[in-house]
């Protein structure tokens, strides 16, 4: 059907349409700085309290803006107890347990998305099945084991587990390399590629995106874990910063001002982990269609 | 290449399971040859070494000083073994945890100190130790010690616990607030004329002032029934009677203090809840100076002493028909399993003794020291920086002790009570209401006991 607008006409309905399109952009924003500022809110209260006097912690109504500002609060927190070595500590676990990771997670989900061998279906779905495990289900006998290992008391129970029974990772690998095409692999191995070449030169660089979603994950889940940790670890010199957080409680008290600005402290590296991978972090989720 | 697919299969399985097989041996290897090496070293540098052992609790930063000279003093007298003390951060939840986790893996620590709280549902499941045969054999004396301090820990004739110290509540107040109201302090003498309901009340009416988010209130606790039973106990009530077999917060006593307290929430509006001031943390509103009387335990004395905006101190809770407080003795035990009971008893019969007791004096810590020779001789070091009378209001408190009856059920007994407990606070049901519903729920749950 010809189009029997004048240019007039055809110009009026284009500037409704933006006017519309403007008005939606607009509505759009406003929910989104409404969503992005309930999201900012707590962090910001964590940071506004870490400046506070212990008194103006819970005033009601709550007092947004710290006055006096008390910049002593970190070198307090940081001072109180011993959270460089803690720092080093979580630094240690996190780091390791990521990059273990992400080998193991790699490794495994490339097996299952690429190579082809007896009952892989089933192990996969086993695998799977195994994310359905509550943590509290495992820690007796996982308990026993690392008792038997004589593993009690470092961080090897923090570690190891983390690194060889990540079935999350292996599960967002899988969906990551299925989307390479195979004619890659199949040219590779015409040029005499074995499986790990084809793995390590071809579909590791590949998966980068998948790699930076799975290291910012874990990295932020092993940084925080306080359940293990907890359980495992009895000496201070070992704890890692989430049981130093929780020494700023005790069973009738908090010293939230110290605790707050401890907290803010933890939150750099992690902090620093996003912000160099975001790009690559919404990539991979976006890829492997798994989302939180 | 159905073919290929098979060698890569083949190849693939077999692969990962030599890797697995390969470093499980390592790992076992690894362990084994450590063993080994440290125990040739052991016997060839130096005597054997001395058996290890070890004693845990919660604790803060500023505790552990203090439990660590404990077992280095332990240690001293103990040469043939060799003690350390490990830290638990976090709350009574978090030792919770990890206490049933070593129960359950059969290695637990090999002493614990544990809450009053945590006692019933450990005894119920057979976490403790029964320690009467080493008390007894070695000629221990309940006499030596302050009236009720093991009350708490003796069920059915064995003992569960040596007690840590002795915490009672009292009322913490802000002089400030009392000035400017113009009301003279609370006394510091329990069971008195002068500090009855009626004064309390009237105090408290007197020093709520404002509205809104600014507001005063007169009185405030942990808005909890294991705070506000005290009032109960103060009119001879109870909620479960001393058989433990039935409610009884349906009886006119406890119901008369239920309606007493309620009055001083919605009629005076000069009790602190949480749903009046949107504040689970009503400790910290009266720290902030807007409470005038907080009713909490010793414990909050390390808090409360922090306090520089005001200046406070620390009454009696006032009489009804009765004075009483709470008293709560959390205690050293011997979890089921230890590797030497012998040794766990040792160090559990050291914390009873002198030395200990009287550095937990020096450190202001875990309430009055249970042993009465150095409760005496210290009192006035006790509860720093309150002045000599206010001192003597925590340590005649213990006179007017009542113990919490913990069911052995309790936890599943709390929980039930809360629902009829969160409807009282927020002004659905009234008192009547709320104790008749509790005794719906209570009852079923001690016919099982």
């Amino acid at each position: 059907m010809a189009n029997t607008r004048s240019f007039p006409q055809l110009h009026q309905t284009t500037r409704i349409r933006r006017r519309r399109f403007a008005l939606w952009r607009v509505l759009l924003h406003l929910v989104l700085s409404i969503g992005a500022l309930l999201m900012v809110l707590p962090f910001f209260w964590m940071i506004s309290t870490s400046l506070k006097a212990e008194g103006d912690v819970l005033r009601v109504p709550p007092q947004w803006l710290p006055n006096p500002i008390v910049w002593s609060n970190y070198a307090e927190s940081w001072t109180a107890l011993p959270m460089g070595q803690a720092y080093v500590n979580s630094l240690k676990v996190a780091s390791i347990s990521t990059i273990g990771t992400i080998l193991s997670s790699s490794l495994a989900g490339f097996a299952f998305a690429k190579l082809h061998f007896y009952g892989r279906g089933w192990l996969l779905l086993v695998l799977l099945a195994t994310l359905m495990v509550p943590v509290q289900a495992t820690l007796i006998p996982t308990y026993i084991l690392f008792r038997w290992f004589g593993w009690l008391d470092t961080h090897w129970p923090l570690i190891v587990p983390a690194v060889l029974t990540n079935a999350y990772g292996v599960f967002l690998f899988r969906q990551f390399f299925r989307t390479i095409p195979d004619d890659l692999a199949d040219a590779a191995r015409v040029d005499g590629a074995g499986p790990l070449r084809i793995y390590a030169q071809i579909f590791l660089p590949l998966a980068i995106p998948a790699v930076a979603a799975l290291g910012i994950l874990d990295f932020m889940y092993y940084w925080n874990e306080y359940l293990l940790p907890l359980i495992f670890l009895s000496s201070v010199d070992r704890f890692t910063l989430p049981l130093m957080l929780a020494s700023f409680q005790n069973g009738y008290t908090t010293q939230w001002s110290l605790l707050m600005a401890a907290s803010a402290i933890a939150l750099v590296p992690v902090m620093l982990v996003y912000l160099l991978a975001q790009r690559y972090f919404v990539e991979g989720i976006a890829l492997t269609g798994l989302k939180g | 290449m159905p073919h290929n697919r098979k060698v890569e299969a083949w190849t693939s399985e077999w692969y990962h399971g030599a890797i697995f097989c390969a470093w499980a041996l390592w790992a076992r290897a690894r362990l084994s040859a450590g063993r080994y090496w440290q125990r040739a070293r052991g016997l060839r540098a130096a005597p054997p070494a001395a058996r290890e052992f070890s004693v845990t609790t919660i604790a803060g930063p500023e505790e552990e000083p203090l439990f660590q000279q404990i077992v280095a003093q332990f240690n001293q007298t103990v040469p043939q073994t060799m003690w350390r003390f490990d830290r638990v951060p976090g709350t009574w939840e978090d030792l919770s945890s990890k206490y049933v986790a070593q129960i359950a893996a059969g290695s637990p620590n090999d002493a614990v100190r544990i809450a009053i709280i945590q006692k019933s549902s450990y005894v119920d499941r057979g976490y403790l130790s029964d320690l009467m045969p080493f008390f007894e054999r070695d000629g221990l004396k309940f006499d030596d010690y302050l009236d009720g301090a093991f009350k708490d820990w003796q069920i059915d004739g064995k003992l569960y616990g040596i007690p840590a110290g002795i915490y009672n509540m009292a009322l913490y107040y802000n002089k400030d607030l009392f000035d400017a109201a113009g009301l003279p302090y609370p006394p510091t003498e329990w069971d008195t004329d002068a500090w009855t309901w009626n004064e309390f009340r009237a105090a408290a009416q007197a020093l709520t002032a404002g509205s809104g988010a600014e507001k005063q209130y007169g009185m405030g606790t942990t808005w909890d029934l294991r705070w506000v039973i005290q009032f109960v106990w103060q009119n001879n009530g109870d909620f479960v009677d001393a058989n433990h077999s039935r409610a009884t917060l349906s009886e006119p006593a406890a119901l008369e203090a239920l309606q007493f307290v309620e009055a001083m929430v919605r009629e005076d509006q000069a009790w602190a809840t949480p749903a009046a001031t949107g504040s689970d943390d009503i400790d910290e509103l009266f720290r902030g100076g807007r409470v005038g009387m907080y009713m909490d335990g010793m414990w909050q004395m390390p808090a409360m002493a922090a306090i520089e905006g005001f200046r406070w101190g620390v009454a009696p809770l006032p009489r009804g028909k009765a004075s009483f407080t709470g008293l709560y003795v959390d205690a050293w035990v011997m979890p089921t399993g230890v590797k030497d009971p012998e040794q766990s008893w040792q160090f559990l019969k050291y914390m009873t003794t002198a030395a200990p007791q009287n550095l937990l004096v020096d450190n202001g810590a875990l309430g009055v020291p249970i042993l009465k020779s150095v409760a005496e001789e210290r009192s006035g070091d006790l509860f720093k920086p309150l002045s000599p009378e206010e001192q003597q209001v925590w340590l005649n408190a213990s006179k007017y002790s009542h113990l919490f009856p913990y069911t052995r059920r309790w936890d599943e007994l709390y929980d039930a009570l809360l629902p009829a407990w969160d409807l009282w606070s927020i002004g659905e049901i009234d008192a009547i209401e709320m104790a008749a519903q509790m005794t719906a729920v209570i009852d079923p749950i001690l016919a099982r006991e």
